[in-house]
């Protein structure tokens, strides 16, 4: 039986046929896109059922976030939401709290409905919500255990009964360094305390389950058909790899996940020898939706939302160094082992010292043992510069990027942290685009949204959260970003044989959409709604709430 | 606690002192993202390793300092040797150990290789963290060089000693020397001869309202840190016998850090 969707337009990122009408599938496999015309050679020969759900919507390969984190998603989506911005969550719609009054509204409502053993909400956020305090989490409910944990993730705040349901007294912490008893606040260093207390319970069997159970539906809802998971191991290897085949390798699970283990953790006590046994046993063992092949995350510089990132001269505005993840003579030598095996190397860089670093150790590699079509890709890019961006064309690497930093961090970036030619050009992508080099768009959920309308809505029109455009010369066109969430995010996890654009031959994966986003104005790029998913030829709708 | 860039020699140190201890103490290794020789080198011996991420609280959901701290203190052992990555900040590490339970940091031991201290300091990409692991140390060893302290790193310490790769270790060293001193668990067997802290002073905290506070607490041993003021930041230095506040361009790290006799808690609130 073959399957044909008709739609208003069907983009398929295929230069040869770039638009088309109609799209025939049969046992998860595209026989041809074109017209209902053009398919008939097919239609003539086997059964057919047309499909016309869809034939007012647009239709595009189904997306791809090549880099997020399901484990620490796994965390934070159970906790409940109260935040500034409003979020849409399949389970529910989390509305703007912009006042301390409405936080804690919000926190009685919620209070009211859950019976949690420990009530967490997440984001908290002094601007919008006022200084926090156990005494206003006690004035929601002094007798059952509460925490509200800062936006940031930095910093939380705790009740009385919190602290005594956790055993944690003055005595115990009082004088230690960024932890505020009165005040029941822990932050930075401070909160490295609160999370060890609170660990049985955020890690806890149950939690975890629904906390996957959840991103799910985040990944389903943001119209993903694949998603790569950039660091297999962050937690615990063992525990990630058995929980995510019980979660994920179901007939409900409408994405595959590309799976890239943490190269720190898979090397770590091995010879290298054991490590590649490791890992081709893993690749050997795959199922249907979860794939371990030749490919490995290494990590140079420090996170960018804590201004940890190593960066070239002139530097931070207050003079504070980044940091190191990896030694970065520790980083060539696993970079250079990767690479006489032939694995497609992710290198997680947020500065344009840590772009550096990983640049010279690809020229290393590239001068030994010479190879192409590599896939050596950097992840996140925060800052680069021009000259590194011909570098990076030059040895073969693409580029994966978290654009979502130049909206929620430029403005604040400019003034506070690295200056305004720098924070402006966070994310320079059209520069990218121009040199030739693979580019990606990425969410790095839960560092940001999961919703590639939304990155490529960043990346075409770069406008900051307080509205601001920055950057505009590296501004994207609507089609380089759709490529960017579509068929590049395919070439990333090296996976384009198979999904990314609609042709005949590739698996049915489609993403279908209120509108187009290629002629829709750009500022609605990301009002555009996901109306279903095709994932390998099985259609999955999406609930609005 | 023991930092250091890689080859540094920081393994071979702990080793010696392993094989020098009157009685066993737990060793920690950060060696996440170095290749696998350190944990191999301390096998056999009492130890235990983890991983700490850099920079990110999130991380520290799972990459659990604390967690590992607490559960060696269910062991039977006097005194914990921590070896820091070799690209850990030392400053940083120190205010994260003193978040522990039970736990007070001795001092903390910055090795430095003098054969590779030439390089390493003219290294864009390193010298800034080498730097800052002298600067965080309460005691600098330069290592594998016999003849004499190399002046590059002369030039940032007037406190390198050498250890020599033969021959005994430096006698205050000596893990009984170190550990008798203050590492004592705090709710452990014995009372703790010392206590650690690291508290942060109120902003624009006047230098003579620090001397006065230590002059009226006979017990403080040791304060050493930033006072941080709206336009700039003093760097403090002080013991029983000498009080020194300099006036810096910026802090380089954070907080004030006391060591005090006893086993009574000290009330900063006067400083805070």
């Amino acid at each position: 039986m073959i399957e044909v969707y008709v739609a208003k337009n069907i983009i398929t990122m295929n230069p040869s046929l770039p638009e088309a009408t109609a799209i025939a599938v049969r046992d998860g496999e595209i026989l041809e896109v074109g017209s209902l015309e053009s398919l008939s050679p097919w239609l003539i020969r086997d059964d057919y059922q047309i499909i016309e759900t869809f034939q007012d919507c647009v239709i595009v390969p189904g997306f791809i976030d090549p880099h997020l984190h399901p484990a620490m998603a796994a965390v934070i989506l159970p906790m409940h939401f109260i935040t500034a911005m409003p979020w849409t969550l399949p389970w529910c719609e989390v509305p703007a709290s912009l006042t301390s009054h409405a936080f804690d509204q919000e926190m009685q409502r919620i209070s009211a409905t859950v019976d949690d053993e420990i009530l967490i909400f997440w984001g908290h956020h002094d601007l919008w919500h006022g200084t926090m305090h156990r005494d206003r989490l006690d004035a929601i409910d002094a007798d059952r255990p509460i925490v509200a944990w800062n936006r940031s993730f930095h910093e939380l705040h705790m009740n009385a009964a919190c602290m005594a349901q956790l055993g944690i007294t003055e005595a115990s912490i009082s004088g230690r360094a960024q932890i505020d008893f009165e005040a029941g606040r822990f932050f930075e260093n401070g909160l490295a305390f609160a999370i060890q207390k609170l660990n049985p319970y955020i890690l806890s069997d149950t939690r975890f389950t629904l906390g996957l159970e959840r991103l799910k539906q985040v990944v389903h809802a943001g119209g993903h058909t694949t998603i790569g998971d950039l660091a297999v191991g962050l937690f615990d290897f063992e525990r990630e790899l058995a929980t995510t085949v019980k979660i994920f390798e179901r007939d409900d699970t409408p994405f595959r996940i590309e799976q890239v283990p943490h190269g720190a953790v898979i090397t770590h006590n091995r010879s290298f020898e054991e490590t590649q046994t490791l890992l081709s046993n893993l690749s050997s063992n795959n199922s249907h939706r979860l794939n371990f092949r030749a490919r490995v995350k290494l990590f140079s510089d420090g996170a960018f939302f804590s201004q940890l990132a190593q960066l070239l001269a002139p530097g931070y505005l207050d003079g504070h160094v980044g940091e190191w993840l990896t030694a970065p003579e520790v980083l060539h030598e696993h970079i250079l082992n990767f690479w006489r095996a032939g694995y497609q190397i992710h290198v997680h860089v947020t500065g344009d010292m840590g772009v550096e670093v990983a640049l010279d150790g690809l020229a290393k590699a590239q001068a030994e043992h010479p190879r192409l079509l590599h896939g050596f890709t950097l992840e996140h890019m925060g800052y680069a510069t021009p000259e590194q961006i011909e570098r990076a064309r030059a040895l073969g690497a693409s580029v994966s990027a978290n654009i979502y930093y130049l909206h929620e961090l430029s403005g604040r970036y400019a003034e506070l942290s690295v200056g305004y030619e720098r924070a402006s050009t966070m994310g320079r992508l059209k520069t990218c685009f121009d040199a030739g080099i693979t580019t990606a768009l990425h969410s790095d959920f839960s560092m940001a949204p999961a919703q590639p309308l939304l990155n490529m809505w960043v990346a075409v029109n770069r406008i900051n959260a307080q509205g601001e455009q920055m950057g505009a010369a590296e501004c994207l066109t609507p089609e380089q970003a759709l490529a960017a969430v579509t068929l590049n995010a395919a070439k990333i996890l090296g996976i384009e044989t198979f999904t990314g654009s609609l042709r005949a031959g590739k698996r049915a994966d489609l993403t279908v959409l209120s509108d187009n986003p290629l002629t829709v104005d750009p500022l609605l790029i990301k009002d555009i709604r996901v109306v279903a998913t095709v994932f390998e030829g099985s259609v999955a709708p999406i609930e609005t709430a | 606690m023991i930092a250091g860039y890689l080859g540094a020699g920081k393994t071979t140190l702990i080793n010696r002192m392993l094989a020098d201890a009157v009685q066993p103490f737990a060793v920690i290794v950060n060696d996440l993202g170095a290749l696998a020789v350190d944990e191999a080198l301390i096998a056999g011996q009492r130890g235990t390793t983890l991983s700490l991420t850099n920079g990110c609280a999130c991380c520290q959901i799972s990459a659990d300092l604390a967690a590992q701290l607490a559960r060696l203190r269910q062991d039977d052992f006097s005194a914990l040797v921590f070896e820091a990555s070799g690209v850990a900040k030392a400053s940083r590490l120190a205010t994260l150990t003193s978040q522990a339970e039970g736990y007070a940091l001795a001092k903390v031991v910055t090795l430095v290789d003098g054969l590779d201290a030439p390089r390493l300091l003219a290294d864009a990409y390193l010298s800034p963290l080498i730097k800052e692991q002298i600067a965080a140390a309460d005691w600098v060893l330069q290592t594998k060089r016999s003849k004499g302290v190399h002046p590059s790193l002369a030039a940032l310490s007037k406190d390198i000693d050498q250890l020599s790769s033969q021959g005994r270790l430096p006698a205050a060293l000596a893990p009984e020397y170190c550990f008798e001193q203050t590492a004592r668990l705090e709710a452990g067997i014995k009372a703790p001869l010392f206590q650690h802290r690291v508290i942060f002073p109120r902003p624009d905290l006047a230098p003579d309202v620090l001397q006065t506070f230590i002059a009226d607490h006979p017990e403080i041993e040791r304060v050493k840190g930033w006072l941080v003021g709206s336009t700039d930041a003093v760097l403090v230095q002080a013991t029983r016998a000498h009080f020194q506040a300099r006036a810096v361009a910026r802090a380089h790290g954070q907080g004030l850090q006391f060591i005090w006799r006893g086993d009574a808690e000290l009330n900063f609130s006067a400083l805070t």
